[in-house]
């Protein structure tokens, strides 16, 4: 195409086709080069939004629930839920919280597998064993506060669905100082 | 004194000595009971078997459950509730694993293994019945009023509690985490205590069952 458009112009004004033919050139440079842009500028805003997704997925499965890439001072490990038998309302999470940072207390749970989430503790009392609501747990500060079977657990409270083997779940955790961390729980059937 | 008079004092005194401890341990075998010694395990067995209370339960398909279905094997009998999301899921996976090891290491033994609730409004026969079967296809779930469940509960010496919970939406159930073991008549002859560990489990059962096959030889 572009001969042939230098071709006419040969034909009305032979003299001038040298200094024509480099503007032509110029100019079809710069148009690709816009395009190029306009791609790049594309691409990015299509596939850089996806590349940050799975940035963040990845930071967040490595470092289960750090609220960005610097270092948080809490670690997460250890974090599952119990597959629940069929027809089951209620199932139970446990996680080791490492605390690196301050004094902290957690407050709360939250995820939208459960209609609620609550702090739960089982203790043995005069011949019983019964589980709890905490309003707060304490996570000091350089300890490792574990929610572990026969302690600690995290109640999911009408829960839609049964917890399949295998499944994620992200639930929330509210601290009194640190504010919120999203922690990826793994489903495990330890049967 | 002579080397001769040595020796003879040293066997005067061994001769003395082993009459001694000859008569020590007659006098000691007669004041031993003649039963045969309670095996000590995680939990108690019983020297008089207690004989359970009738009642009328639902067995997981809604069926009438009386004492006399305990009859004819072995059963042991866990009281929770399946609502419960920690402590009775992980007792019916010892249940379980203590199956197996039972069905390994006395497989002349019967046994049926159930799950009496102690939480019958949420608990129905149906809920209960896919609740234990998850847990192993031949568990057996009870459940039925209240009152019913408490005559076997008190036999089994299982307290249990339901309390509303603080603000009243819910409410919280407390139990004992025994497992009770019935005999093939019915009668209760041990109750295990947390933590309930079928390794254990099956070590405790098997020196409870050898102590009552024993026992009922003497008789
Ligand atoms: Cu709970």
């Amino acid at each position: 195409m572009v001969t042939r458009v230098m071709q006419k112009f040969r034909l009305i004004n032979p003299d001038a086709t040298n200094r024509i033919e480099k503007g032509i050139v110029v100019g079809w440079a710069v148009l690709v080069f816009i395009v190029i842009l306009v791609a790049a500028a594309l691409t990015r805003f299509i596939v850089g939004d996806i590349s940050a997704q799975e940035f963040v997925t990845e930071e967040f499965a490595r470092n289960a629930g750090s609220a960005g890439i610097n270092a948080d001072q809490f670690t997460f490990t250890d974090s599952w839920v119990r597959a629940t038998p069929p027809g089951a309302m209620t199932a139970a999470a446990y996680v080791d919280i490492r605390n690196l940072g301050n004094d902290d207390v957690l407050l709360a749970a939250r995820s939208d597998k459960a209609r609620h989430v609550e702090i739960h503790t089982t203790r043995e009392q005069s011949g019983m064993m019964r589980m709890s609501r905490l309003d707060a747990l304490p996570v000091p500060a350089d300890s490792v506060v574990q929610l572990a079977s026969g302690g600690h657990h995290l109640m999911f409270i009408d829960i839609p669905a049964a917890f399949v083997p295998g499944e994620s779940v992200i639930v929330t955790l509210v601290f009194a100082n640190a504010g919120v961390r999203d922690v990826l729980f793994t489903v495990r059937d330890v049967r | 004194m002579s080397t001769v008079s040595k020796l003879l004092i040293v066997i005067v005194f061994l001769v003395v000595g082993s009459v001694g401890a000859m008569t020590a341990r007659q006098v000691f075998v007669v004041e031993e009971p003649t039963d045969m010694p309670v095996p000590e395990i995680n939990g108690f067995v019983l020297q008089q078997p207690r004989v359970l209370p009738e009642f009328a339960l639902l067995d997981g398909h809604a069926r009438a459950f009386a004492r006399s279905d305990f009859e004819g094997t072995w059963s042991f009998l866990y009281f929770g509730f399946t609502y419960c999301p920690d402590i009775c899921p992980t007792a019916m996976v010892e249940m379980a694993k203590l199956k197996d090891l039972l069905a390994a290491s006395r497989p002349d033994v019967a046994a049926e293994y159930y799950l009496v609730s102690v939480d019958p409004q949420r608990d129905t026969p149906e809920r209960i019945q896919e609740y234990v079967t998850y847990f192993d296809d031949s568990f057996k779930g009870l459940t039925g009023d209240l009152l019913e469940i408490g005559k076997l509960a008190q036999t089994a010496s299982v307290i249990h509690v339901i309390e509303p919970s603080a603000d009243g939406a819910s409410y919280e159930v407390g139990h004992s985490s025994t497992l009770t073991l019935l005999d093939p008549q019915g009668n209760i002859r041990a109750i295990f205590k947390e933590p309930l560990r079928a390794s254990v489990l099956a070590s405790d059962i098997d020196r409870v069952l050898t102590y009552v096959e024993r026992v009922s030889n003497e008789i």
